[in-house]
């Protein structure tokens, strides 16, 4: 499983003591959804993790697990298990086969296009937030949100408490970073 | 490139630092960073350069699809080497001929014949395939397989190897693609028309079966030496990636097996398919035999930028894009020579090929080789005698028409005869107005030859004047009408009548209903407000209305015809009859009792004063239509034999009239119980259409959908499934039967009969969709409330009761308002029952017994014939009466549920409701301790459930678990543990399933464990 760091606060005092307990328990929840949900439906896309994440905060928030105001936060941590989720299913993907590293070319020349495989690309970013987040966490966050979770600017905004035009600016300028992190 | 933490907190303090600096400078100030930072120097180049495109690019824009399957792990992964004489399935490897993004093709040789015949084995990357997968591809095999053409290499095998390996065996064809081999022979562009025309032979054959290339380009279209010309992989694609005719958007996105430089546009946006998308890859190809080049000047070779040309940007003409000179030597000709003999026809032909719009290319390949065909043989394209039913046929007629000169002039060949029947109307009145009305004409005839002046005047490019569509032309002359006739209301009338019908022709139902609305001014200000003609007019208006906006629009409009009509005393025009029967139309969904007594009034008007039009029969049919939906079927009965019989005695009876008379009649019947004479009925008319119409017409899927749920629903569940998939997939596959109605009523048929086959999440998924479009398109009708309660029954058996029961109670209620105190208490039986199960499901059986109250009286009674709902009734009664206690009365009542149902005159038609009634009798039997009577009725009813349902249907599963207690309660434990694990694994493949089905699951299994 991967192990990955806490959220940080939007108010930047690290990790909130206030998180809900439940927060623990949630994380084995939501992973154990998005791990029979993969078994069921035999695809894997965006709409299936963004899908999951909206799903799993109302059906917590009929368990009463969450309120209503815990839905900001949420939706962060949510992205963070959409995350790990991914990238396990990735590793084991390629687990299961030897090399990985293989390039698909189409044999027609005039598109001539190089497709890296998205597995490559997935773990890339993976591996570039995990240096980012260190050096501008809101970026890494946006990304993760966006990427791995699939969320639109206006929920993200929401999340992490700043302007929509904000959200913009950090997701144009990490994906300028990790352009050059990833070529 | 690894970056660091610290490389990252570095280049992005010089990115926030750059954005202060201007473009120009910024050079200068890259140049000028210091040391520390001199290592980011070539990146921030980078960068900034591309900083612009960022925004626009969809770098990062979506994470990949994965697809996952059983497979994983051990099939043949994308980068395995397959080595010669390795063994794949029945196929020994020789030599690898190609490789692509989803295949490696291999030259093979079975391993169980002789060497001399090989084959060429198209080995798709396995991971992503999964079980579905495997199931899908030997469907999809047969149906390619069934493709035999001279032109099209035979599909000869498929199926997936021990190792989990799929592989495609086909003709094995040694030739070159298309646009090379005309290159190499340097062949004329007649020449390559002719080429290119054996192509579209073999489209043609294999659309004619409903098969779609889906991957058409050069490279799939060979030449043999011999010049015969080979397509390769047809269908392949979907084979290799698209799913079943329900799959989800999910799957959808799963990934794509096309080329994309030859796609078409709605294939690219992952859109629905159709004829004309292989049409568009043609046009694709076409363009590149005839100029040398793609469609598209690109800027910049990325996939994006040619995605979004495709998308947006404008065709260059043929004729313009003749550019190098070695193109031109390859075809025999000089530059301007090869200019002079695209431009004109050949770019038009190439360009509608290649519309954005698929309703606006040649719809099938057919129509563009006719057109090619009338190109080479010097004959004007277009302008065949296809274009007169384009213009009377309004599905085929969807089309918007380039008019090139030949079509304008079919066109002005339509007003003169518009024209000229109108001329003859006016021989026949009176001979004081024929002056008056000559001037009329001529003004009209003025008009019109105007308009097409002032077209071709105000564009100084000739072709543009030609290629002005119909619809611009039409938009012209309805502008033009109104702002200068306003002196001759006459005038204007006629040429609003005229346009009405041309924009109706054309399928633009919301501007002919625009028209009309002008036009009811235009007579209004002419006659005054009290006059026949006004009506007349309003009445037309009222039906373009009804048929973009619904009823609620339209019944006003009647009424005020209506009062038009009474102010003159008019009570025995044509006009007062077709009121009757648009007041019978418009309210036959929204309030069948106000509809069934118009069109009693409309056929005593039409028996009354006769017309020499079909108006009798229209009247017969909504007075039978009307009484079908209220739940009397005998009087429907009649009231259809009676439409036949009027039907009989016209000139030449309409064929659509017949068959809607005759399905209508069909299931009166049905519903009486009379399932032979239905299904005679079903199947003569069938018969009728499909040999009329042709297979792929409206009225022929219209009918095999309804025969369809009809076999479903008397138990001859494979036959019926075959019909209602097929008609499914003809209205996905086929443009002109995207009509919203037939679409919903397809999918509706397909949802209602998975339900009963126990595939709940299908069938949820269509009727959910179904209800919601109901919702909007028809508020407050019975159509929606069939609609919802259909949707309520698959909540129910998912166990979403909050839902399951805001549905039934809003079906029941918009039913009520519907049918008001008319309804026969038999088409309101299937509401209770729905809440009565429902009620039974929460386990609220006191609640159950309520609802049941009015249906009780009738299931004692008992209609004409069929034994549906008085059955279902009982079952769900004898349920709610063994819940409370009361096993002696449920006993009771099932026995005689049971009793019915076995006794009724087509028993083997009913056989899952007999397989319902034994259940419930086998329940409560063992509840009673009867157990030896119990077991038989229990092993019936789970052998009956087998034989018709989904393997992991619940109610089959339902049906085990109550056979397994029996059998348990005999002491035959290993009988009783082996129903109950078939019983689990089918109900364990429901994410969710209502507690009905897994509380007797439950409490088994506690009882069963050691």
């Amino acid at each position: 499983m991967t192990d990955l760091p806490p959220i940080p606060d939007a108010s930047g005092a690290g990790e909130d003591p206030a998180l809900p307990a439940a927060y623990g328990a949630m994380y084995q929840e939501l992973r154990r959804i998005a791990h029979s949900r993969l078994r069921n439906s035999a695809d894997f896309t965006l709409l299936n993790t963004t899908a999951l994440v909206h799903e799993s905060y109302l059906r917590f928030l009929q368990n009463e697990a969450l309120c209503f105001e815990d839905r900001a936060r949420f939706l962060a941590y949510a992205s963070r298990v959409m995350r790990s989720v991914v990238v396990d299913f990735v590793r084991e993907r390629q687990s299961a086969r030897r090399g990985g590293e293989h390039v698909v070319v189409t044999l027609d020349s005039a598109i001539a296009e190089v497709v890296p495989q998205p597995e490559a690309e997935v773990l890339g970013v993976h591996a570039a937030l995990e240096e980012l987040e260190k050096a501008e966490p809101r970026l890494a966050q946006v990304v993760e949100m966006r990427y791995f979770a699939g969320l639109t600017e206006a929920e993200i905004a929401e999340s992490i408490g700043v302007t929509e035009r904000t959200v913009r600016r950090d997701w144009d300028k990490a994906r300028l970073l990790l352009r050059v992190a990833l070529a | 490139m690894r970056l660091t933490a610290d490389d990252f907190a570095a280049l992005s303090r010089l990115l926030d630092a750059a954005e202060s600096v201007s473009a120009d400078a910024r050079p200068a100030w890259i140049e000028s960073l210091g040391a520390a930072d001199a290592p980011f120097k070539v990146m921030l180049q980078e960068l900034l350069a591309r900083g612009g495109g960022v925004e626009t690019d969809d770098f990062l824009h979506r994470l990949p699809a994965f697809t996952l399957g059983e497979n994983v792990g051990h099939g043949y992964a994308r980068g395995r080497e397959l080595a010669v004489g390795e063994i794949v399935g029945p196929y020994r490897l020789v030599r690898e001929i190609g490789r692509g993004g989803m295949a490696s093709v291999w030259l093979a040789a079975r391993t169980d014949a002789s060497m001399d015949r090989l084959t060429a084995l198209k080995l798709p990357f396995a991971d992503g395939m999964s079980q579905r997968f495997a199931e899908r591809f030997v469907r999809e095999r047969d149906i390619l397989a069934g493709l035999s053409h001279g032109h099209i290499a035979r599909l000869y095998d498929a199926g997936v190897s021990a190792e989990g390996q799929p592989y495609l065996s086909m003709e094995y064809v040694e030739g070159q693609p298309i646009t090379d081999y005309c290159d190499a022979h340097r062949l004329d562009v007649k020449e390559r028309i002719a080429i290119f025309l054996e192509v579209l032979e073999a489209i043609r054959h294999a659309h004619m079966r409903l098969v779609l290339h889906r991957d058409l380009k050069p490279s799939n279209i060979l030449v043999t030496p011999a010049g015969h010309v080979m397509l390769l992989d047809f269908g392949i694609a979907k084979l290799l990636v698209d799913g079943e005719a329900h799959e989800s958007d999910l799957t959808r996105l799963g990934g794509r097996a096309m080329t994309p430089a030859y796609a078409s546009p709605e294939q690219l946006a992952g859109s629905a398919l159709s004829t004309a998308s292989d049409v568009y890859s043609l046009g694709v190809v076409l363009y590149e035999l005839l100029t040398g080049q793609r469609p598209y000047r690109l800027k910049g070779d990325s996939r994006l930028a040619l995605e979004n040309a495709i998308a947006e940007a404008d065709v260059l003409r043929p004729s313009l894009s003749i550019t190098a000179v070695a193109t031109v030597s390859r075809r025999a000709a000089t530059a301007r020579a090869l200019a002079r003999t695209l431009k004109g026809d050949l770019d038009t032909i190439v360009l509608k090929a290649l519309k954005k719009a698929p309703l606006e290319r040649y719809r099938t390949a057919d129509a563009l080789a006719e057109d090619l065909e009338r190109f080479r043989a010097g004959k004007p394209i277009l302008a065949r005698s296809d274009s007169a039913v384009y213009f009377a046929r309004r599905f085929v007629g969807r089309h918007r028409l380039i008019v090139t000169i030949a079509a304008i002039a079919s066109l002005a060949l339509m007003f003169a005869g518009a024209i000229s029947i109108w001329e003859a109307h006016v021989a026949r009145a009176a001979a004081a107005r024929a002056e008056h009305e000559a001037r009329k004409a001529q003004a009209v005839r003025g008009f019109l030859l105007d308009l097409f002046r002032t077209n071709t005047d105000a564009q100084p490019d000739p072709v543009r004047a030609r290629q002005t569509t119909a619809r611009e032309l039409l938009d012209v002359g309805a502008r033009r009408a109104n702002a200068h006739l306003q002196d001759q209301p006459e005038a204007a009338e006629a040429i609003d009548d005229t346009l009405a019908d041309m924009y109706d022709a054309l399928g633009l139902d919301r501007e002919a209903a625009q028209i009309e609305g002008m036009r009811v001014e235009a007579l209004r200000r002419a006659y005054g407000n009290k006059d026949p003609r006004v009506a007349a007019a309003l009445l037309s208006y009222a039906q373009g209305v009804y048929n973009t906006d619904g009823y609620l629009r339209a019944v006003p409009l009647l009424a005020e015809a209506r009062s038009l009509l009474d102010a003159t005393g008019d009570t025995t025009s044509p006009t007062r009859g077709q009121l009757l029967i648009d007041e019978a139309r418009f309210r036959l969904a929204a309030a069948p009792a106000v509809s069934r007594h118009s069109a009693d009034a409309a056929v005593a008007f039409f028996t009354k004063y006769p017309s020499p039009d079909d108006w009798l029969v229209s009247a017969y049919l909504y007075a039978a239509r009307s009484r079908y939906i209220l739940g009397d079927y005998v009087g429907a009965e009649a009231q259809y034999r009676a439409a036949l019989a009027a039907l009989a005695k016209l000139a030449s009876p309409p064929l659509s009239t017949e068959l809607t008379a005759v399905v209508g009649l069909a299931e009166a019947e049905t519903k009486l119980g009379r399932i032979a004479d239905a299904e005679r009925d079903f199947r003569s008319i069938l018969a009728k259409s499909r040999q009329r119409n042709g297979p792929s017409h409206l009225d022929t899927v219209q009918v095999e959908t309804r025969l369809g749920a009809f076999l479903h629903a008397t138990s001859r569940r494979a036959e019926g499934r075959q019909l209602l998939v097929e008609s499914v997939r003809k209205v996905e596959l086929d443009a002109t039967l995207d009509q919203p109605n037939l679409t919903l009523q397809v999918e509706r048929n397909l949802g209602v009969s998975l339900l009963a086959d126990g595939r709940l999440e299908a069938a949820t998924a269509l009727l959910a969709k179904n209800a919601a479009e109901r919702r909007t398109r028809d508020p407050a009708t019975t159509t929606l409330a069939l609609a919802l309660r259909d949707l309520a029954v698959a909540m129910t058996a998912l166990g979403q009761y909050p839902q399951a029961e805001a549905l039934a109670a809003e079906a029941t209620a918009v039913w009520q308002s519907a049918v008001g105190a008319a309804a026969a208490p038999d088409a309101t039986d299937s509401f209770r029952l729905v809440e009565a199960r429902l009620r039974l499901a929460r386990g609220d059986p006191g609640g159950a017994l309520h609802s049941l109250q009015d249906a009780m009286s009738a299931a004692r009674v008992g209609p004409a014939g069929s034994p549906v709902d008085p059955v279902n009734v009982e079952v769900a009664l004898s349920r709610a009466y063994s819940m409370l206690g009361r096993t002696g009365d449920a006993v009771h009542t099932a026995e005689h549920a049971v009793d019915v149902v076995q006794r009724a005159a087509y028993r083997v038609h009913y056989s899952t409701l007999e397989a319902d009634a034994l259940t419930e009798l086998g329940r409560v039997e063992r509840l009673a301790g009867e157990l030896a009577a119990a077991r038989p009725a229990l092993e019936r009813a789970v052998a009956l459930r087998a034989s018709s349902d989904d393997p992991a249907s619940p109610w089959l599963a339902a049906a085990r678990v109550e056979l397994a207690a029996c059998l348990l309660d005999l002491g035959e434990r290993p009988a009783a543990t082996k129903l109950l694990a078939q019983a689990r694994s089918a109900l364990a493949t429901h994410p969710r399933i209502s507690g009905e089905f897994t509380e007797p699951l439950r409490a088994l299994t506690v009882r069963l464990r050691p």
